[in-house]
């Protein structure tokens, strides 16, 4: 026995109908699984490589993983090693293995300014062979936001420390620089008592300049006047002492000439004086009397036995 | 009158007898060469005195002087006693150098007794320098020195030296005795002979006459007045006095080798207590 009457002409196949509706809704829906799932590579064959990291911080279970900006794989699971490190399990498309050599690194870094954070891979150098399944690869901390401001912090906060204790040195009454001040300000309180004195100094000079080396002045042009006056004269009493300086010269080597002989023959004279005294204290040296007190110069090889 | 006569001979006498005994200077020698002989004067005072860089320097000096006159025997009288005193300053192989300039230059006419006795202080330095071309040394010496050579006790007491460094005590004893009987009147050699006697008797187990020789080596040079042979002979008195067991003149020598030994240091404090 049937529940509703099947009269109606409208619901004549109406559970084949509903079957074929339902069973393309789940195809549809099947068809949009498998489609999201090829998006996301779940039917792409993998290779699992790992790296170290000292943190988890950035890095997360599926974080995108790319290569030159492509999104090559994707991290797999974190545990914690026995060095309390951080172990990053990653799968990446077998298909893009072959660009990673054994130097390759990863890099936590963010997609834009304020985009997703990712793992840059760097493939390695050309000559090194390629990466194999299971490998290791290095870990190398990212110049990311967050690394800028503690290296901009570790030199920050120095400068502050700094800057603080520059601060307390101008603020301590007995510090370098606030007596420095006390003493360039006493120096220039000094500074005005010096320039009023200066002052004094530059007026009595104007007063002595019209006082007494104006009446200088005037003086010394009657010097000069006087002495263009006498200079002719000077200049006849000068010629005259040369003169007679070139006179007594002229003198002088008269004499030299006459008593020149006289002088060589005195030079002479004492030469053979002091021969004789040398010849006569030689003749005592070897007079019986004196040779007996004076030691022979020893000669030859000094005397030396065969234990010297 | 008679007074002022005894005054004037007094005065004249001394005067007169002076004149009469008085002879005419010997000539002057050349300029570079009393030169030479006053740096060869300075140079051995300064040895006497111990100054060895000044008497090398004069030494060295009266060579070069000698050398520009080509007066060979100053050269090997020069060359001798500078190498002496390269000897004492330690620098044998100068010293040695200067000797063969003086034994291989064969055609050099210089005097065969200054060869001799460059060939003497040859076998001196390397006798002390215990080298082994020594004993070839001595008795190249030996063939230098003539019968008459004044060197023949110093050559036997050279041979004692080497019997006594290799441990041949007989033989250092009867080169020692030979050395004694023809130092003659050579104090130097003499006391030399004795010492090595005593230290080859006292090695021959014979502490006796060891002493004997010690005591009397030390009366030598106490007259010639070396300080460091002085010292030695000290000492092996009072090595052969402890082992005649006389313990207490033993120590007593020592003391006084010792204090001997610490006063001819060089930079050595106050004197001991006697």
């Amino acid at each position: 026995m049937t529940l509703l009457a099947d009269k109606d002409e409208r619901f004549k196949g109406l559970f084949v109908k509903v079957s074929i509706f339902v069973l393309l809704a789940v195809l549809g829906i099947a068809f949009n699984f498998m489609y999201a799932a090829l998006r996301q590579g779940l039917f792409v064959k993998k290779t699992q490589i790992y790296f170290v990291a000292p943190s988890s911080q950035d890095i997360h279970e599926g974080m995108a993983v790319k290569l030159s900006g492509f999104k090559i794989g994707t991290v797999k699971e974190m545990t914690l090693n026995d060095m309390a490190q951080t172990r990053v399990d990653l799968l990446i498309e077998d298909r893009y293995m072959h660009f990673l050599k054994e130097d390759a690194e990863v890099t936590p870094g963010r997609e834009g300014v304020i985009g997703d954070t990712v793992l840059a891979l760097t493939g390695g150098s050309e000559k090194k062979p390629p990466l194999l399944p299971g490998a290791e690869i290095k870990y190398v901390q990212g110049g990311g936001l967050e690394q800028i401001t503690q290296d901009l912090r570790a030199h920050l906060f120095p400068a502050i420390a700094d800057m603080s204790k520059l601060l307390h040195d101008i603020n301590d009454p007995n510090g370098d620089i606030r007596q420095t001040l006390k003493n360039l300000r006493e120096l220039s309180a000094g500074m005005n008592g010096t320039r009023a004195k200066l002052d004094q100094v530059l007026d009595h000079t104007d007063a002595l300049v019209a006082s007494d080396a104006r009446p200088m002045v005037q003086s010394l042009s009657k010097s000069a006047a006087r002495l263009e006056q006498d200079l002719p004269v000077l200049l006849d009493k000068a010629k005259t002492t040369f003169d007679s300086l070139e006179k007594s010269s002229s003198t002088i080597r008269t004499m030299l000439e006459t008593s020149g002989p006289q002088v060589t023959g005195l030079v002479g004279e004492s030469r053979e004086l002091v021969s004789g005294a040398r010849k006569t204290v030689d003749s005592l040296n070897n007079s019986w009397l004196l040779r007996s007190g004076i030691p022979p110069e020893p000669q030859g090889p000094v005397n030396m036995d065969s234990s010297d | 009158m008679t007074e002022m006569l005894k005054r004037a001979l007094l005065v004249c006498l001394p005067l007169a007898l002076l004149a009469a005994c008085s002879s005419p200077a010997p000539p002057r020698p050349p300029a570079v060469l009393e030169s030479a002989n006053n740096a060869d004067q300075q140079a051995r005072r300064a040895l006497r005195d111990g100054d060895f860089p000044v008497a090398r320097n004069l030494f060295e000096q009266s060579l070069r002087l000698q050398q520009s006159l080509d007066n060979l025997p100053g050269i090997a009288s020069a060359a001798i006693n500078l190498a002496a005193v390269y000897h004492a300053m330690n620098n044998d192989d100068v010293a040695l150098s200067l000797l063969d300039g003086i034994l291989a230059d064969r055609l050099a006419p210089y005097p065969a007794d200054l060869r001799a006795v460059a060939a003497f202080r040859k076998a001196v330095i390397l006798v002390d320098g215990k080298n082994k071309d020594a004993p070839a040394a001595v008795e190249a010496a030996a063939q230098l020195c003539a019968s008459s050579c004044e060197f023949k006790a110093g050559l036997y007491n050279l041979r004692a030296r080497m019997a006594l460094g290799s441990q041949d005590y007989a033989a250092a004893a009867s080169q020692a005795k030979l050395a004694a009987d023809a130092a003659g009147d050579d104090k130097e050699e003499l006391a030399n002979a004795r010492r090595h006697s005593g230290a080859a008797s006292f090695a021959l187990g014979q502490p006796g006459p060891a002493l004997e020789h010690y005591l009397a080596a030390l009366e030598l040079d106490k007259q010639l007045g070396a300080p460091r042979r002085i010292a030695e002979d000290l000492r092996g008195a009072s090595v052969a006095l402890d082992r005649l067991g006389r313990k207490d003149e033993a120590a007593s020598y020592a003391r006084r080798a010792a204090a001997a030994h610490d006063a001819i240091q060089p930079g050595a404090g106050a004197a001991r207590a006697p």
